[in-house]
């Protein structure tokens, strides 16, 4: 294993442990996640997986977990941005890992509370950085239709 | 003190209760005062007026109970008001007598048509520009007013809402027209451009609007001015957003923004072929367009449509990406895209069509804007910015499957040479030569290798230093033919070299089967436009020839598709839901065949992994 495989993989863990803490919610197996439709503008490449974990209702905190996979090694950033239709409360600052590796999975936790009476997109923009370029995809968390 | 706490009408009222009360007590004096005589006031908001526009009357009298009007109307009126003369074409008397208890009173106001001459009302057009930061975001504090260039605008009489002129701003945003004097007027800046017979070539008409509001064009209505005996009139249209980056009215000027930005990418074609007849192109962008939703869709009306969510993702201050789509627009409606759009990111490994086109956008964004930084603002506050630079990214995975790769190949053909492996600098006419020529008409689909084959051809001079830059990108460039067909390179890690090349298999009428390899490996993102999800066939008719053609998977659940086409255009298809087994009339050509792997996720289905497919093509 390459130094940088081993940092790597240690980043991954260290920063898998910090995920769980606090989460109440069972973190599912990515492959029974679904997978986030992203813009056609060029993008982060990463792949976004989510899975809602309850009934969603407005007003009612929803769990959703989140896991972001990059494809390719480098800065990654997730935000929530604040909408209006989803209000998003997290255990945690954004998250920011410095040395994302590929295909690693990067879980995530939060509640989502549909606000309206159409529970709307929960919005997350994921941001990679390699050297001096950026790249950001808007990815559109459907939250179905929320019940009184 | 009653009197003169009471309104005139209602006294009037009162003395005329007193007066009677009076007179039926016989007492009060020597028969009372006289009651005094009306008086009446009657004038014209102006004294004249275009032909056509209207102007208002207000009146008001004393001692009166009831008016009459008459001359140029008539009718009763209150004792006080005001209202509309109506559409006047010519002078007009409007009288009006009042009547009370103490007699009457008259008063009339002429309105005549103006006949003076015309007068010049000119001026400039800007919009606000929010600028980048040089760190991340836009720079509300530092917004700029820039000239509106190209755009429409309507001089409006204020009074009738009737469009007096209509003219356009020049490259400085200024414009001029000819008006009757002494007008109230407005400037409409409407935000599209056009230029259309019978002025001769160039032609465009590029319109920015809301279709979700049946808003086809937005426009911004200044302030009211007076013509004068004619008059400077700017006008500033504004952000809608303080230094604060909080919305404080109606974004108006973004429209204005993205035209301009498409206005400097028109500049670049025109450069080169300044008789361009731009096919009509619609811009969608309205507040309510999702953040991350940009993209071009050349289906019937071209439309670019431009996200607008602020605090998410917002694009009218974006030009180069803007101009990207706009690219895509050029390469449609000029060249040939045979593209099959999708999701994209950063060193992604893609199915060809898509690595060209995407890098082509970029790279026309940069040549337009001659800048090879591109930049995207986005988030909270739109207080970030992505941002690369198509001549020089960090891609891993360099090749001709990747869109890093295309642009930097394009821009470093055009732009001057001097950097590592780049000694190329052919500026921009012989790469739009070959967009509008060579790659339009390619029997091979439009990538790298149809492009750069025919680039090498116009530019014969340059081939050692275009093969030099190719092969800095890991793409095969001596001998390279549309096809590729002496390409070597796969990506990194890729499980079998059959997996990826190669890029078109060789096949025959009657020549038997043929198998190739379909793979989801360099798809994660389930996206389907990534390498290998399609393979590509190709194959010559030497005369008109009925043919039977079949594919079909080695493995369940990987749904093949076949596209035969010739020129870009299809020819014949089997799409069914299972292995295709199809009939076609082919007339003489060369055809590609684009073989796709509908089974897996990108298709929206099940199948993983990689499947054999084999495909025979045989007399009919």
């Amino acid at each position: 294993m390459s130094l940088r495989r081993a940092l790597t993989v240690l980043a991954a863990l260290a920063f898998a442990a910090c995920t769980h803490t606090g989460v109440a919610t069972e973190v599912p197996d990515l492959q029974d996640m679904r997978l986030a439709p992203a813009g056609e503008k060029i993008g982060a490449p990463v792949e976004v997986r989510y899975a809602i974990q309850g009934t969603v209702a407005r007003g009612t905190s929803t769990p959703v977990a989140l896991a972001i996979v990059p494809r390719a090694p480098g800065r990654l950033q997730v935000e929530f941005p604040a909408t209006g239709n989803v209000a998003v409360s997290v255990d945690k600052a954004p998250l920011v890992v410095e040395k994302a590796a590929a295909s690693v999975a990067y879980r995530y936790a939060l509640h989502a509370t549909p606000q309206g009476a159409d529970s709307g997109m929960l919005k997350v923009i994921v941001t990679m950085e390699f050297g001096d370029a950026r790249y950001f995809s808007v990815f559109n968390i459907p939250l179905g239709a929320a019940t009184e | 003190m009653r009197r003169n706490a009471t309104p005139w009408n209602a006294a009037d009222g009162v003395l005329a209760a007193c007066a009677l009360i009076l007179a039926g007590c016989g007492g009060g004096g020597s028969g009372g005062t006289p009651a005094p005589p009306p008086s009446v006031t009657l004038t014209a908001a102006v004294g004249s007026v275009t032909s056509g526009a209207a102007t208002t009357l207000t009146w008001s009298s004393t001692h009166a109970t009831s008016c009459t009007a008459s001359g140029a109307w008539s009718g009763t009126r209150a004792t006080a008001g005001s209202e509309s003369t109506g559409a006047l074409t010519s002078a007009a008397t409007f009288t009006l007598t009042c009547t009370g208890s103490g007699g009457s009173g008259t008063a009339s106001a002429t309105v005549g048509i103006t006949t003076a001459g015309p007068v010049s009302v000119q001026g400039v057009i800007t919009y606000a520009r929010v600028p980048y930061l040089t760190g991340n975001g836009l720079d509300y504090v530092n917004t700029r007013q820039e000239p509106a260039r190209g755009i429409t605008v309507e001089v409006v009489n204020a009074a009738t809402q009737v469009v007096l002129a209509t003219t356009t701003t020049d490259a400085t945003g200024a414009w001029s027209v000819s008006v009757t004097g002494s007008t109230n007027l407005f400037v409409r800046s409407k935000a599209e451009m056009v230029r259309a017979a019978p002025a001769p070539l160039p032609h465009w008409r590029v319109r920015v609007g809301d279709p979700q509001a049946a808003l086809l064009t937005y426009a911004h209505d200044g302030p009211v001015f007076g013509s004068g005996a004619g008059t400077v009139h700017d006008v500033a249209i504004p952000s809608g957003w303080d230094v604060s980056r909080v919305p404080v009215g109606t974004r108006a000027s973004a429209p204005f923004a993205i035209l301009d930005s498409l206005w400097r990418a028109m500049q670049l074609v025109l450069s080169v072929a300044p008789d361009t007849d731009f096919p009509a192109l619609d811009v969608d962008w309205s507040t309510a367009n999702p953040g991350g939703d940009t993209f071009y869709s050349g289906g019937g009306q071209p439309k670019i449509v431009l996200c607008g969510e602020a605090n998410v993702d917002t694009d009218e201050f974006d030009p180069s990406t803007i101009i990207h789509e706009f690219g895509h627009y050029i390469e449609d409606k000029f060249s040939r895209s045979d593209s099959i759009g999708g999701p994209h990111g950063f060193d992604d490994l893609l199915d060809p069509r898509v690595a060209f086109g995407e890098g082509f956008g970029y790279a026309f964004a940069a040549m337009a804007l001659n800048d090879p930084v591109m930049r995207d603002a986005f988030g909270n506050q739109q207080g970030q910015t992505a941002r690369f630079s198509v001549d020089a990214s960090n891609a891993q995975r360099r090749g001709w499957f990747n869109e890093s790769s295309a642009q930097e190949l394009l821009w470093d053909f055009f732009d001057p040479a001097g950097e590592a492996n780049d000694n190329v600098a052919l500026g921009f006419a012989p790469l739009w030569a070959v967009l509008t020529a060579e790659q339009r008409t390619t029997a091979a689909f439009t990538t790298l290798f149809s492009f750069v084959t025919k680039l090498k051809e116009r530019a014969p001079g340059m081939q050692p230093a275009i093969d030099a830059r190719v092969a800095a990108e890991q793409i095969t460039a001596a001998g390279m033919d549309i096809h590729g067909t002496n390409e070597t390179h796969v990506p990194p890690n890729t499980a079998q070299v059959s997996d990826v090349l190669p890029v078109y298999t060789p096949i025959a009428i009657g020549g038997g089967p043929v198998t190739l390899r379909t793979t989801d490996a360099f798809d994660p993102g389930a996206n389907g436009n990534a390498l290998s999800v399609s393979r590509f066939l190709r194959f010559a008719v030497p005369g008109m020839q009925n043919v039977r053609i079949t594919a079909a998977a080695a493995l369940p659940n990987h749904d093949v598709d076949i596209y035969v086409v010739r020129n870009g255009v299809i020819a014949a298809q089997g799409t069914t839901p299972t292995d295709e087994d199809f009939t076609a009339a082919l007339p003489a050509g060369d055809y590609v065949i684009d073989v796709h792997d509908c089974g897996l996720a990108g298709c929206g289905n099940v199948a993983t992994g990689a499947s054999d497919i084999t495909v025979t093509i045989a007399p009919n």
